[in-house]
Parts: C-alpha cells; sequence; structure tokens
C-alpha cells in the first residue's frame, strides 16, 4: 500500500487523490460480498487473541501489482473507514474499501496451511487469470 | 554445488517432519512452470535416490536431483513472515527474475 500514487485502485489509503469522499457503501440486497471458509476464521480469530486488540478487523485489499497486474493483501487494522463494507463472519470481521471490493465481490476467502507455508488466499470470480501462488491476478 | 537453510528453515523443516512422522528430509526441486518460467517444489523425501545429492545444513538433510542442482546451486532456503502469511523463501544467486511471490523464478 506505499507506493499508492501509481496505483489508481489502491484504495481508501489515498487521501492525497482528487477522487470525491466515497459515500458508505450498501450491496444490493441478498448479495454476499465475501466467503470466508472456517479455516480462515479460526486462524484469523487465533492471530487476534495473540494480538490482545479487541478492535481489530481483517481488512482486504487490492492494490497494483505482481505478474497478473492485481494484487491481494492482508492486514489486521483497527480503523474502519467511510467507505468500507465491514463482513462479518463467525466471530471475526473483515474490512473492505469499495475500490478493492469490486475486485473480490463474491470471493472466498481460505487458509491454507502445507509444507511450503502458510498462507490467505482468495479464490476469486472476478479473476481471468491469477499468478501461480494466487497472490496476483487478471480481470 | 549445494543449497542451505536458515536456522529458521530448519526448524519449520524439523517440525514438519516431526508432525509427519517419518523422512528422511525436505527435497528442493524445479519444475518449468510458473510465470517465469521455473517454479520450486518442496516436498518430503522419504531416502535419497540414486539421482539424488545430500547436502546437510543446520542439522536437517536437503536432497537435490541432480537435474535441478544447477539451477539452485548457492540457494539460501529461508523462513519467513510477511504480513500475516508465512513461508519458506528461496535466496536463489541463479535467478535473474522472480515472480511476485516468489514462487516462480526466470535465469
Amino acid at each position: 500500500m506505499s507506493s499508492c500514487q501509481s496505483q489508481p485502485n489502491a484504495g481508501s489509503s489515498c487521501s492525497t487523490g482528487t477522487m470525491p469522499p466515497a459515500a458508505p457503501f450498501t450491496l444490493p440486497e441478498g448479495t454476499t460480498p465475501l466467503i470466508v471458509s472456517d479455516a480462515a476464521i479460526s486462524k484469523v480469530g487465533a492471530m487476534l487473541a495473540e494480538e490482545g486488540d479487541p478492535n481489530l478487523k481483517l481488512r482486504v485489499f487490492v492494490t497494483g501489482g505482481g505478474c497478473s497486474g492485481f494484487q491481494y493483501g492482508f492486514a489486521f487494522d483497527d480503523e474502519t473507514k467511510e467507505d468500507d463494507l465491514t463482513v462479518e463472519a463467525g466471530a471475526i470481521k473483515l474490512l473492505v474499501d469499495a475500490s478493492s471490493l469490486q475486485y473480490v465481490m463474491g470471493a472466498q476467502i481460505d487458509y491454507e496451511e502445507s509444507l511450503e507455508g502458510a498462507r490467505f488466499v482468495i479464490k476469486n470470480p472476478n479473476a481471468a487469470s491469477t499468478c501461480g501462488c494466487g497472490s496476483s491476478f487478471s480481470v | 554445488m549445494s543449497i542451505s537453510v536458515t536456522p529458521k528453515a530448519a526448524k519449520q523443516i524439523r517440525k514438519a517432519l516431526d508432525q509427519r512422522g517419518s523422512g528422511c528430509g525436505l527435497r528442493v526441486a524445479v519444475k518449468t512452470s510458473g510465470c517465469s518460467g521455473y517454479a520450486y517444489a518442496l516436498e518430503f523425501a522419504e531416502a535419497p535416490t540414486a539421482e539424488d545429492l545430500c547436502f546437510e545444513s543446520e542439522g536437517v538433510q536437503l536432497l537435490v536431483d541432480v537435474k535441478s542442482l544447477p539451477m539452485v546451486s548457492g540457494t539460501q532456503l529461508d523462513w519467513v513472515r510477511e504480513g500475516l502469511n508465512e513461508g519458506f523463501k528461496f535466496n536463489n544467486p541463479n535467478a535473474t527474475a522472480n515472480c511476485g511471490c516468489g514462487e516462480s523464478f526466470a535465469i
């Protein structure tokens, strides 16, 4: 998120841009913005318990980058911004800013553990192609 | 020609082998795929084959087949936490380009 000047779709962290202030995001009725797997809920819950801050939420965002054009990012955030959509899943809450949401609408967030490592992954119906490891995608 | 691991990677490999309950070490191989041409493949090894070279680093056994070795020689395998994710990272002096996540590389 650090080089957001070159990423018009980097989301709400760009406060110096010329974009008009986004309105609070409302979803069409019956839409599921994000599906969160049990493995992801349980892992985020464990990580949050470790952090010890009840205000933390999992922020899911999309930035420019990676070999397929866009890249997913995950971070803990205790601040909800105006254009954020809050998604409740089990005992955890996720935040997605409006610009990122258009790229991940309907996607499934999972947590995978294997010999290579452990990571959050997104299965995204909007992605036309993805990088080998799934951290980058194109639309 | 050899490969090595950092203490953090060694700890992770030992943990994975313990959880699995068997296996002599970690096999590091290279396959042709991924957006940068080659991709790393890691798997447990039960025993070395005739085509393998074995290296010991930080107390763990690493196996590399003779075809893969020239592409990974000098590599130091590390275990890193990046944001909320953690995993093995390949510090490969032969790679001229890497994929965003480091899984794929070019020579």
